[in-house]
């Protein structure tokens, strides 16, 4: 509370109109290709070293176990961890989770750092900023969770896998999707192989 | 005081600046057809539930958010920086295809890409991988 008592209803709309401004400027200047844009920001990935353990993390199999139920149970976990869950496309194993950041959870510097400098970057180059304020590597900054469940019916196994994603990329800490699969497991009731 | 108003007249200015000459949705020049065709791709199986988790799941891979998966019109939506992707998954047949849209800018005025090699290499790739199956030129 002592950083937003800091931060005056002015300065927050300074500090906006700032980033705006600062926005646009460098849209308007990009003189690239939009095609070569395109291609730059979808080749943007996480360093090869961290996506085999991204990999791992984010991957788990059940053995007999049924799909909706497992993703009933997903939903409640992401949920519970803050996110708003769209069910709509549940039945073909499919769930979105946003992620909406309660104020208290959000200092000033936060807000200025990722509008001022973070977003826009991240934005117009495609390049990630991994460390510093407001730049999340964690699950309450993610911003955003996917998870798709695939059932094998002939090996009876339902695999589960999670992404999360921030405004500037996939989250490359192995931690919350560990986490998640934790609490995942005790809501459940079942334990997964890796 | 004067400061202030300054700082605010270079920021009004600049952000009319990067607002020029934009109509909202720009489409591609080539012709239509080609560009259909580059964005299509047909996939050798009838499971359109498969193939619309096999979407979410590469747009995820590949970094984007997924904003929407909507199984009535088997619509996906997704965005990375500033790209706007629709991936739409329909049955043909015995097959089911994919057609991927995607936008450079905002919803305010973006520009469509055009690039075959952007949609087979950063996407149609990865969704083959996934699935297990060659992505296919429309017939």
């Amino acid at each position: 509370m002592g950083a937003w008592a800091g931060l005056r209803g002015r300065a927050l709309a300074r500090a906006l109109f700032f980033a705006l401004g600062f926005v646009l400027l460098l849209d308007g200047c990009r003189s690239r290709d939009h095609n070569d844009y395109a291609l730059e920001v979808a080749n943007a990935q996480p360093s090869v070293d961290s996506l085999p353990v991204l990999l791992k993390a984010q991957t788990r199999v059940y053995d007999g176990v049924d799909r909706e139920a497992l993703l009933a149970a997903a939903k409640d976990v992401l949920e519970a961890q803050g996110f708003v869950v769209n069910p709509i496309a549940m039945p073909a194993g499919i769930l979105l989770g946003d992620f909406r950041a309660q104020p208290q959870d959000i200092t000033a510097n936060q807000i200025i750092f990722g509008l001022v400098v973070a977003l826009p970057i991240a934005m117009l180059t495609g390049v990630k900023i991994k460390e510093g304020p407001g730049v999340g590597t964690h699950v309450p900054q993610a911003g955003y969770a996917a998870i798709v469940a695939d059932v094998d019916s002939l090996a009876g196994t339902t695999r589960i896998q999670l992404w999360l994603t921030g405004f500037y990329g996939r989250v490359e800490n192995p931690q919350p999707y560990t986490q998640f699969f934790i609490n995942l497991s005790d809501k459940f009731g079942h334990q997964p192989r890796p | 005081m004067i400061r202030y108003a300054f700082a605010w007249t270079v920021c009004a200015a600049l952000a009319l600046l990067g607002c020029e000459e934009k109509s909202p949705r720009q489409i591609s020049e080539k012709p239509e057809r080609e560009v259909v065709a580059m964005q299509t791709r047909h996939f050798a199986t009838n499971d359109t539930r498969a193939v619309l988790r096999g979407v979410v799941a590469s747009f995820s891979d590949g970094g984007y958010i997924v904003k929407r998966a909507d199984l009535s019109y088997s619509l996906v939506t997704a965005i990375k920086g500033w790209l706007m992707a629709e991936a739409r998954v329909t049955p043909y047949g015995a097959s089911t295809a994919v057609q991927l849209d995607v936008f450079v800018g905002s919803q305010f005025a973006s520009q469509q890409v055009d690039a075959p090699e952007f949609y087979q290499k950063t996407f149609y790739d990865r969704l083959s991988t996934v699935l297990g199956l060659p992505a296919l030129p429309p017939p």
